[in-house]
């Protein structure tokens, strides 16, 4: 009995790497965050943006920002140019396009703790401005623990999460 | 007699070892495959066709055969799918270290945080070794295997 077994040992195991494959590959097809089975001879600029955001422990995903934004865990900053904040945002977000860091960053965030949880975004995987915000957040105003939402705008507003419209209060 | 036909209840604890360590490489990796088709890439090991399939496969094996090795189930055959794992990981690592490349491993948060390559490697001989440990065990203590194998046994009385 025990050597009938034995012979089954490695076709159980190929088994098991066939399972494993096939759970790899349905998960592939079905979730929102798999990639194409070809790989693309260079990564794509969004997929090295994203990647460098998450080695260095900056990038916020979908679902991590919306839990922070469903357990008011974390100050949301729109980056985009205050037009866009306008059509609409996630709620309670604040604006601060970029290009206004210098003149309005410091007054806007006066009552906010150094120690608060801070995500920027803007549009989505094309535009830069939340990474450059995230990066003036914490190396000129000292917000350590700030994250980049970058996939942004259009994945919030593709997932159908809750929106505002109009300026900031 | 062949000792590891009856072994200690005490082999139970690399066979978790080897299936936590499997599960929780696997978990981190699982959600994303994006992330890791960019380490994998890093490592500029596999031909590029391959490095898409390999990101999207290998997190799930590492769950698959991670949790047989939990429940004590294909105990075995397990630790070989695992051992096939650990034997291309360590490929990748020695070869990327022989370059003297400048990486981080990769192997369960993909956040650069996972240590040398050095330290990478040594952990991966550990695991290949529990691995042979386990193959080499007919019956896996407390294990799924044993089990069913008794209640078989009880059968054919």
């Amino acid at each position: 009995m025990n050597t009938v077994r034995s012979n089954h040992l490695p076709l159980k195991a190929i088994a098991i790497l066939l399972v494993g494959s096939g759970m790899g590959l349905a998960y592939n097809a079905l979730s929102s965050a798999g990639i194409p089975l070809r790989t693309p001879p260079q990564p794509s600029f969004a997929d090295l943006v994203s990647w460098s955001l998450h080695v260095e422990g900056l990038r916020v995903t979908l679902a991590e920002a919306m839990r922070a934004f469903d357990r008011r865990e974390a100050t949301f900053i729109d980056a985009r140019p205050l037009r866009d904040y306008v059509a609409g945002h996630i709620p309670g977000a604040l604006s601060l396009p970029a290009s206004d860091f210098e003149a309005r960053g410091r007054d806007l965030l006066r009552d906010l703790p150094k120690d608060a949880r801070i995500i920027t975004y803007c549009s989505g995987e094309r535009c830069q401005s939340s990474l450059l915000l995230a990066r003036m957040l914490i190396e000129k105003l000292g917000y350590r623990r700030t994250g980049v939402f970058f996939d942004g705008w259009h994945a919030w507003n593709a997932a159908a999460h809750p929106f505002m419209i109009g300026e900031m209060p | 007699m062949n000792p590891l036909r009856k072994p200690p209840t005490l082999l139970v604890l690399p066979r978790l070892l080897l299936g936590v360590t499997l599960l929780w490489a696997g978990g981190a990796k699982l959600p994303e495959p994006a992330l890791f088709a960019q380490t994998v890439r890093a490592y500029e090991v596999l031909p590029l066709p391959l490095i898409h399939p390999f990101a999207i496969v290998v997190p799930w094996i590492e769950v698959t055969a991670g949790l047989c090795l939990l429940l004590g189930f294909w105990t075995r055959s397990s630790a070989l799918a695992a051992l096939l794992l650990l034997l291309a990981f360590a490929v990748a690592l020695g070869v990327n270290l022989h370059r003297g490349a400048d990486l981080s491993c990769g192997c369960f948060a993909l956040d650069g945080t996972g240590g040398s390559l050095h330290e990478a490697l040594l952990r991966d001989a550990l695991l290949i070794a529990v691995a042979l440990l386990l193959l080499l065990v007919r019956s896996a203590p407390l294990s799924l295997d044993r089990l069913l194998d008794r209640r078989s046994r009880q059968k054919d009385a």
